[in-house]
């Protein structure tokens, strides 16, 4: 058999495992040519249907994949991979959805735009399913690079374009700090792979002696992650970077590739590196602690939304990071992924709220919501309703997800932990009521009403109708989703 | 099969939700179709009830929905019943709800607040419906408070004065005492019998022996006697009861007179095989009725607000009842309960029409020769007297004779306190029927314009005049020849299947008891009628040869001052310590806002750390990162 043969019989023997994002990545290059010889550049609401009918085909084609292993063992589909694939898709489309009046109002172009978050949701997709180390690290800088573009993308607007440099820089450091770590664990590994599962036999006998070279490889990848998830201290920019970039990459990032990272962080360190936990759990620890404090504590003080929303990210991973530290790999990726399907619902819906009011030249600040429950009830009563979900607040189903989360971490032992995560959701609560309270009872003058776009009102109604559903059949219907989602 | 019966308490409660979110849209017509309707399809419902349990006695229907709470041992059903006492109570509830909804259309008519105050009244008749058909505890307290809620909604109805809402607190926080009891009864019953379903609880009741249970028994009844004395205004309780005539007139016949303060009494029904084993309880209950019927009567003869003296006779009429039970005589308390809720509610609607005749007028010092002028009112409440005195073969004289008469049985001392406070009753009814009706107009500017009220509001004292006229013969005492054909009818629910302990009836001396009672009565009635019919002249000369008395009773004993000084002082003064020193020292300020503070002054410090430089943020990321790299190290 020919080499060339043999490449032929592996690709199409694996291929169906990729065919979404392979979808993707077609797609996303014919869109951009020759793709734009057909459709007009700035055609905004042909390329936004063109690329949400991509990315709904590709998620249809990610959740029917063969659940298998392949590419030599560079590349999995689990219900790992389905479940955050899907979230992924999920937050392309919202913001998607959410992007049109933006671009329409900043006169920017449009085929460029789509077609990256088309590449950088494929890389997404392609990262939660990795099971190699190098694998993983190229899926990551796929996503990195458009999210680097896309944040920048108000080219003529000195903020989005600092905020974009700044965060290329950084990414790019923390790429080489990650970088470094893996090639160390090559290393202490005996230099045979990168792949997870053996990576993790190997380094488990190594790290029985207590290595350096080890530990030094393991906090080298966590940095690296932390990074990509926006954990303390090594989320710096991300405040500077939500508050540049345009707000619907502002809710993009806030919600895909953070979905994409944490389900990468499961796939190395809550199912991979399973044999070295010891190494790494107390760091991680660290981490999620002061995620928690600093997000919450920094988020208190600030006038920008955008900010503030950054800031309670950070703390929201915090929280999500106990998931991974749990022992039980599977209830912790169940946790986590609905953790994160509920942060999704909400953070659309708030940025999705966010972008009409910011249409209408505010939003940005939190005194723009004066008055808003006056004027807009239907509305100040939908971001509400996100708000109080976010704070975790009883009965709404962003109380569930934490529940269920906190549950887990103390059945495993993170007593400490979860006790400081419990302090530190009540500094939220202020935060997040405090725009319920300047929505209801600060005075504001009357303003006049544009209506809100159609694509917004129905990201807008559909997560809100879905927190207030699971708000009454909260455990049950979460519980069953996992299950079929997460298998 | 039986599934229409759920709409006994569900009609009103679809009215109550028609009424509360529609409100204004549905206008004044659609508001009383709705009010009237559903109390009246409700009534007739009870009606078939009360007509097929009337067919086959002793049958007992429990419907159950659904499982309400399911905690460890705790199982309580979503569950109704429908027994010969929970469907007579149905029955008077409905009944006298449709007609004092139909005559609130009529009273009502100028009032802004027309759906508000129809969608209480709906939502009161659901409540005492949930009260009366609950087959649990938990569900029974449902309706308690419930009631207890509307009752606190309709009272402060005109809350735009300053007296109704202090009134409807005054109601609430009183009965809430009571709602303790209850509470704390229900929990001891549970703890000792697993079980919160009143069928199940007389069950294994019957079947303990009394000797190991008794002191329990005897708590948890005493607890639930407490919360009977806050519903049912009872010695001490009963404050919250006259000062609750401040809401509109209807309401003080319907809720504060003819139902909801029958809610105690009915309490103790529903539980009879239970208070039946506890000798003492029961001696405990007779003893607070008859000086509550005592105390109130004496308070009553020197009031001059027309409905004040209606209350205070409510007060007493309910100290009967609780008499009745107390002596053992469950069946003759639910009797009284019933002739009481018909003649009660007449003299208030009665009292109403007068009012409405003067324009809101409620002083019987400014009354007075209105016999002419309302006919309709004055003869209706001429039927009311009687009943309410005890004159055979009026209402009252059944049910009360009973009541005397088992008291009598249990203590000839209770006997005579019952016989003093009939006399009294009797000289303040017919004062006040002197007062409104005879004489002279102390007020010619009201008199001028008096006028009869209108159709919707006479209709019901009519046929509440009828009810109070004939009611009395559904309970014929055998004394008289009679079968006490109520105590027949109640016995399944009663005694719960246990052996009834049949009282053994002396008929000798019950006629010569009767004889001696109603011509007591009837003198002191004349005694008060010849006192005021003349004016006020015989009652100012009395009032100055007493002076000290006269303060008294007029003040009502100062009871309420003296709640004032001896605990609601104290009360608010621990209130003030504890809000100035534990609230807003110790919790506001070292707990919440000293945090609070701190937390903000370290978000404006972590704010420092975001320079907005890159090469300090890969500074700080490369310190995180030895951090952590120490961590393991150390």
């Amino acid at each position: 058999m020919s080499f060339a043969q043999g490449l032929l019989e592996a690709l199409t023997k694996d291929l169906p495992l990729l065919y979404g994002p392979a979808l993707l990545a077609v797609a996303a290059t014919l869109m951009l040519w020759p793709g734009d010889r057909f459709v007009g550049r700035g055609n905004k609401k042909a390329w936004a249907f063109v690329a949400a009918l991509v990315l709904l085909a590709a998620g249809a084609l990610a959740l029917t994949a063969p659940t298998d292993e392949g590419f030599n063992r560079m590349f999995r589909v689990d219900g790992l991979t389905k479940g955050f694939q899907a979230l992924c898709v999920m937050g392309g489309l919202i913001t998607i959805a959410l992007s049109q009046p933006q671009l329409n109002a900043l006169k920017e172009q449009t085929v460029e735009y789509y077609a990256l978050i088309l590449f950088s949701v494929c890389g997404m997709m392609l990262l939660v399913g990795a099971t190699d180390l190098v694998s993983m690290y190229f899926s990551l800088e796929l996503m990195a690079l458009c999210i680097y573009v896309l944040v920048a993308y108000l080219r003529h607007q000195e903020r989005s374009v600092e905020a974009g440099l700044k965060y290329f820089l950084l990414g790019a450091f923390s790429s080489g700090i990650l970088l470094y770590g893996i090639s160390l664990l090559f290393a202490a590994a005996g230099g045979v792979t990168t792949n997870l599962a053996e990576l993790n036999g190997r380094l488990a006998l190594v790290s029985a002696n207590g290595s350096l070279l080890v530990y030094a490889g393991v906090l080298m990848v966590l940095v690296g992650f932390a990074f990509k998830v926006a954990a303390v201290p090594f989320h710096m920019w991300s405040p500077d970077a939500y508050e540049g970039a345009p707000t619907p990459i502002t809710a993009f990032m806030s919600m895909a590739p953070k979905a994409a990272a944490l389900g990468a962080f499961l796939r190395v360190f809550g199912t991979g590196f399973q044999g070295i936990a010891s190494d790494w759990m107390l760091p991680l620890a660290y981490i999620a602690g002061a995620s928690m404090v600093l997000g919450n504590v920094a988020a208190l003080r600030q006038q920008s939304l955008k900010r503030l929303l950054a800031y309670s990210s950070i703390a929201h991973v915090g929280y999500m990071l106990l998931g991974v530290m749990s022992g039980d790999a599977q209830a912790g990726a169940q946790a986590i992924w609905l953790y994160m399907l509920t942060y999704l619902l909400m953070q659309s819906g708030a940025f999705a709220i966010l972008i009409y009011l910011q249409g209408k030249g505010e939003g940005e600040r939190i005194d723009d919501f004066r008055g808003l429950g006056r004027r807009q009830p239907v509305l100040a009563f939908a971001m509400m309703v996100f708000l109080l979900s976010l704070a975790g607040i009883p009965p709404l189903v962003g109380f569930f997800s934490k529940f269920i989360l906190f549950k887990l971490a103390i059945e495993q032992g993170h007593v400490a932990l979860t006790v400081l995560a419990l302090l530190t959701s009540a500094v939220a609560a202020y935060y997040y009521l405090n725009v319920v309270a300047v929505m209801y009872f600060k005075e504001a003058p009357e303003t006049e009403r544009a209506p809100m776009g159609s694509l917004a009102t129905l990201v807008v109604t559909v997560s809100c109708a879905l927190i207030l559903v699971g708000t009454f059949f909260g455990f049950r219907l979460m519980d069953w989703m996992g299950r079929i989602v997460l298998g | 099969m039986h599934t229409h019966l759920w709409l006994i308490p569900f009609l009103p409660f679809l009215g109550f939700l028609a009424m509360g979110l529609l409100g204004r849209r549905l206008g004044r017509t659609g508001v009383a179709v709705i009010g009237v309707g559903t109390v009246v399809a409700s009534f007739a419902l009870s009606l078939i009830a009360f007509a097929a349990m009337k067919a086959a006695p002793g049958q007992r229907l429990e419907l159950v929905a659904l499982d309400w709470m399911a905690v460890d041992r705790l199982r309580v059903p979503f569950g109704l019943v429908f027994d010969p006492l929970s469907t007579a109570m149905a029955l008077a509830v409905t009944g006298i709800g449709a007609l004092i909804h139909l005559y609130s259309v009529g009273y009502m008519n100028e009032d802004e607040g027309y759906p508000r105050f129809f969608a209480y009244l709906n939502l009161f008749v659901f409540f005492m419906l949930i009260l009366v058909l609950g087959s649990s505890l938990p569900l029974i307290f449902v309706g308690w408070e419930g009631v207890g809620l509307c009752s606190y909604l309709l009272i402060g109805y005109y809350f735009r004065t300053d007296f109704a809402p202090a009134a409807g607190l005054k109601a609430f926080l009183t009965n809430r005492i009571g709602d303790l009891g209850m509470v704390v009864g229900m929990m001891v019953l549970f703890a000792h019998f697993g079980t919160l379903t009143v069928g199940e609880l007389l069950v294994k009741a019957g079947g303990l022996s009394p000797e190991t249970t008794f002191g329990v028994l005897t708590f948890a009844t005493l607890m639930l006697f407490v919360g009977a004395t806050g519903k049912s205004a009872q010695l001490p309780l009963y404050v919250w009861l006259p000062d609750a005539m401040a809401g509109p007139t209807p309401v003080s016949a319907l809720i504060h007179a003819a139902t909801m303060v029958t809610a105690g009494i009915f309490l103790v029904c529903r539980l009879a095989p239970l208070f039946e084993l506890t000798p003492i309880t029961l001696t405990v209950i007779a003893w607070v009725g008859a000086a509550t019927a005592l105390f109130a009567a004496t308070i009553g003869l020197a009031q001059r607000d027309i409905k004040k003296v209606l209350a205070y006779s409510t007060v007493s009429q309910l100290g009967y009842m609780v008499l009745g039970l107390g002596a053992g005589g469950f069946a003759a308390g639910f009797f009284h309960v019933f002739t009481h809720a018909w003649f009660k509610a007449l003299l208030f609607l009665g009292a109403g029409s007068v009012i409405h005749a003067l324009h809101h007028e409620q002083d019987l010092f400014k009354m007075g020769g209105l016999r002419a002028k309302l006919p309709f009112t004055f003869w209706t409440m001429l039927i009311g007297t009687l009943a309410i005195m005890g004159l055979p073969p009026f209402a009252g004289f059944f049910s009360k004779d009973e009541i005397l008469y088992l008291a009598f049985l249990k203590s000839p001392v209770l006997w005579g306190m019952g016989v003093l406070g009939a006399c009294l009753t009797s000289f303040y009814m017919w004062r006040l029927m002197a007062l409104a009706f005879w004489g002279e107009p102390r007020d010619a500017h009201a008199f001028a314009h008096a006028h009869e009220s209108p159709r919707t509001m006479t209709v019901p004292l009519v046929v509440l005049a009828a009810g109070s006229a004939v009611v009395g013969f559904w309970g014929v005492p055998e004394a008289f020849g009679g079968h006490f054909q109520v105590g027949r009818f109640l016995a399944p629910s009663l005694t719960y299947g246990q052996t009834a302990a049949e009282a053994v009836h002396h008929h000798g001396p019950a006629v010569l008891l009767a004889l001696i009672s109603t011509g007591l009565a009837i003198a002191c009635g004349w005694w008060g009628f010849a006192s005021y019919r003349g004016g006020l002249a015989l009652a100012e000369a009395r009032a100055a040869r007493w002076p000290g008395l006269h303060r008294w009773v007029a003040g009502k004993y100062f009871v309420d001052e003296g709640i004032e000084k001896v605990v609601l002082g104290p009360v608010r003064w621990l209130g003030n310590l504890l809000w100035k020193l534990f609230d807003v020292i110790l919790i506001d300020g070292i707990g919440v806002n000293l945090p609070g503070a701190l937390t903000r002054v370290s978000g404006d410090l972590l704010a420092l750390h975001q320079t907005g430089r890159v090469r300090n943020y890969a500074l700080l990321m490369t310190l995180g990162a030895l951090g952590l790299f120490w961590v393991f190290l150390r």
